[in-house]
């Protein structure tokens, strides 16, 4: 298991992440998920132990993973841009990744074969699709305890983010594999993940089990007869809340019955609960988070 | 001890990467060979930038010592280049995720590179020089005698060692820097700074040694402080050293034993300074910020420290009335265009500025200063009574066209103390108008005056001032001339 205990990190004179507290599970797939900027690459990078954090700690079985050898052996990272030697083939990298992990070599062939992958042409002839394809290849047979992957699936075609999620989903039920990913696609990180932190002005705003959270968390939609105010849902633990005029959007965090039953104190005319879309909830969040910076709601 | 030797996964990635990086280590064996053979580049070139460095070789006295001299610019090269190379990957972020998330400690992984270009700059010295060894027996170009054996090997022992020393500092140098094109410069301007700051101090030396006497030239046996910059420059200058091994080598037995004594020296110092830096590299590399990659490179011994010392040399430089005016303007730009490469942006800040003109004001300080003192006393123009033996005299008389170079001799000398007192009193007298009336031109001469003492004190066993007296001084000189005469202090006189 890891955890961030109040972890802190500064990229220059910027505070990238803040307090931060999270445990990620054993056997799961994780999702991160932000804006740019959010510090989605940091949390990964500090798990990797490329970062150093400036405060907290970071913590895999209770061991500092930072400089720590027997941690590092258990995670691999796939950044956004892997890195290739000058004309490096995937074999020249599986070569290379081979030196410190121990690359599973049936498994290795048995995934170029479904990915239709040329080891020996060199990688600067793939595509980026392609490219992605082949360091997602060379995480999964090295069969880490974590594997870290940032911007998971950018560039990949449906047919392959489904051939992935397979394999993914294979390794994590025969080895207890867990894997971190990042990513913009929501809706996939949503479909995907068992659990993840949504990451916000350097804070984790939300985080835990993806199906327990998203059953705790509400899509509200209401309409009255004047003019809603802010004010009326000051007693909800809300996440975001849109008003036009006389209508309200909210998400909302608690028990469902509890909510139901105070805002029905509120008489509105109109009161339905939505399904619950992750993509929608951090579209909101991030308009509503823009809209108290600028305004200082 | 057990820290520093490498386990089995580490050895087998260094076997992994030299196999690796094999194609390219054979084209660099064979390039080197091609430079070594004389193949790629003209030895005239190689000559000219030895000399530039502080070499000074005659080639012609110790055949086949170009192409030895070759072997170890090779040597050089290597460990101007594998640093670079081998730690390439710091300097950009994809770099840092794979290698720095890998399951190794940063102090073992800084371990391993290390390793790695040492096997490659001693594998490769040694294939150049046992190649060069046989060339040279081969051809007969240079005859190894056995009593030459011994320190032929210490020769090849001596500069593989240096090639490690510098190879370590330049590891040092590139891990301090955040891209390469600053790690490229770095390494650049450090290999070039001590032939700045040799040339600059002798510069201010020369200059200072003008404006404070009033004699013609700054001859060796009273130039101490040059003498105290030449030690260093002897010991950081790999061209230098190269000198004093061909002297080891070709001379006679007394100058060898005072190269060795030299080289042994300067041995011993590079081996210090090579361990600074490579546990200056090491905490480095263990301290690497990789959030800094490909950042601008703001470390202590880089830009920070070099742009106002370089600065700071040019400008004692120029320390002379005709320069330092319009030099000033050109340091200045050249200290904010520096500015501008480091940091990849134009400012000009008031503090900048501010140490700018405190670095001239320091350096017109330091010229005064040296003018002031006689060079803080290490300059006497008139050498005292008890450390001269002899004086020898010469007057050399011009026309008054200054077209016949010399058309009467006169000369004196004397050994005993009051001749010494007379002719010590005589070239006072004849400072101090120096001083107050002329410079010392050649344009205009009328007589050219020249004291040369024997001295047990000096390092070349004589002490020699000359002055030149121009066609408005005839008059002066000539009276002292006929006083000289009259009191007998020339006793020779010959037309």
């Amino acid at each position: 298991m890891i955890e961030f205990q109040h972890v802190y990190k500064f990229l220059g004179k910027k505070q990238v992440l803040q307090d931060v507290n999270v445990t990620i599970p054993d056997g799961a797939v994780f999702g991160l998920i932000g804006e740019n900027g959010a510090g989605k690459s940091t949390f990964l990078r500090l798990l990797s132990g490329i970062y150093q954090c400036d405060g907290g700690k970071i913590l895999l079985d209770q061991e500092p993973i930072y400089d720590n050898q027997r941690c590092k052996k258990q995670i691999l990272f796939i950044s956004d841009e892997p890195f290739q030697f000058f004309r490096s083939s995937l074999s020249d990298m599986k070569q290379f990744y081979s030196q410190w992990y121990d690359i599973d070599e049936e498994r290795y062939h048995e995934y170029l074969t479904m990915f239709h992958l040329d080891e020996h042409k060199p990688l600067h002839n793939f595509s980026k699709g392609m490219k992605r394809q082949a360091f997602i290849l060379l995480g999964l047979a090295a069969s880490p305890r974590y594997l870290l992957l940032d911007e998971a699936f950018d560039g990949l075609d449906p047919m392959m983010r489904r051939y992935f999620k397979q394999v993914i989903a294979e390794r994590i039920a025969d080895k207890s594999m867990s894997v971190i990913i990042s990513s913009h696609d929501l809706k996939e990180v949503q479909d995907f993940c068992d659990s993840f932190a949504m990451i916000e002005n350097g804070t984790v705003s939300t985080s835990g089990e993806m199906n327990d959270t998203l059953a705790n968390i509400h899509h509200i939609q209401m309409a009255f007869h004047e003019e809603v105010k802010a004010e009326w849902f000051n007693q909800l633990d809300v996440i975001t809340m849109q008003i036009r005029s006389r209508v309200v959007k909210l998400y909302v965090r608690g028990d469902e019955e509890k909510i139901r039953s105070y805002l029905k104190t509120l008489h509105p005319l109109v009161l339905e609960l939505l399904p619950v879309q992750l993509e929608e909830m951090f579209i909101q969040s991030v308009i509503h988070q823009k809209e108290v910076n600028c305004h200082g709601i | 001890m057990k820290q520093l030797l490498l386990t089995n996964t580490e050895l087998s990635y260094v076997n992994y990467y030299i196999k690796k990086e094999a194609r390219l280590g054979i084209a660099t064996i064979i390039i080197l060979a091609l430079f070594v053979s004389g193949l790629l580049l003209p030895a005239a070139l190689v000559e000219i930038g030895l000399t530039l460095f502080g070499g000074q070789f005659d080639f012609h006295s110790g055949s086949g010592w170009e192409s030895m001299s070759r072997v170890f610019i090779s040597v050089c090269v290597l460990a101007y280049l594998l640093p670079l190379y081998l730690f390439r990957f710091k300097m950009n972020r994809s770099g840092n995720d794979l290698y720095l998330s890998l399951p190794i400690e940063r102090k073992r992984l800084f371990y391993v590179h290390y390793v790695i270009g040492l096997f490659y700059l001693i594998t490769i010295s040694l294939l150049l020089l046992i190649g060069y060894s046989v060339f040279v027996k081969a051809l007969s170009i240079y005859q190894i005698t056995s009593a030459g054996s011994f320190s032929y090997i210490l020769l090849n022992i001596y500069f593989i060692g240096l090639g490690v020393c510098l190879y370590t500092f330049f590891t040092y140098i590139v891990i301090r820097c955040h891209n390469l094109l600053d790690a490229i410069l770095m390494e650049l301007a450090y290999t070039l700074l001590p032939l700045l700051f040799y040339y600059a101090l002798q510069a201010l030396i020369i200059h200072a040694a003008e404006a404070s006497t009033a004699y013609l030239f700054l001859g060796f046996d009273d130039a101490s402080l040059l003498n105290m910059i030449e030690l260093p420059t002897a010991v950081l200058s790999i061209p230098t050293q190269m000198n004093l091994w061909m002297l080891y080598y070709c001379s006679y037995a007394s100058e060898a034993v005072i190269a060795l004594e030299l080289l042994l020296v300067a041995g011993l110092l590079w081996i210090i300074f090579a361990v600074c830096c490579f546990l200056g590299a090491r905490r480095s590399f263990v301290r690497i910020r990789s959030e800094q990659s490909g950042q601008n490179t703001n470390a202590f011994f880089t830009y920070p420290l070099l742009i106002p010392l370089v600065s700071f040399l040019l400008l004692i430089a120029t320390q002379s009335e005709q320069l330092f005016s319009i030099s000033i303007i050109f340091i200045l730009v050249a200290y904010l265009l520096a500015h501008f490469i480091a940091y990849r942006k134009i400012s000009f800040s008031i503090r900048k500025l501010l140490l700018f003109f405190s670095l001239a004001a320091s350096s017109f300080l330091l010229f005064i200063s040296l003018t002031k003192t006689n060079l803080f006393g290490a300059l006497k123009e008139v050498p005292k009574l008890e450390n001269v033996n002899s004086f020898t005299l010469e007057i050399t008389q011009y026309d008054a066209n200054n077209e016949s170079p010399q058309t009467t001799f006169l000369s004196g000398s004397g050994s005993s103390d009051e001749a010494l007192a007379d002719i010590l009193r005589e070239q006072a007298k004849i400072r101090d108008y120096k001083k107050q009336h002329s410079n010392n031109e050649f344009y205009d001469q009328a007589y050219i005056v020249r004291f040369q003492y024997d001295s047990d004190t000096a390092e070349q066993g004589f002490i020699e001032r000359t002055y030149i007296f121009n066609q408005e001084d005839r008059e002066y000189i000539e009276a002292r001339i006929t006083e000289w005469k009259k009191n007998n202090i020339i006793q020779n006189y010959t037309v």
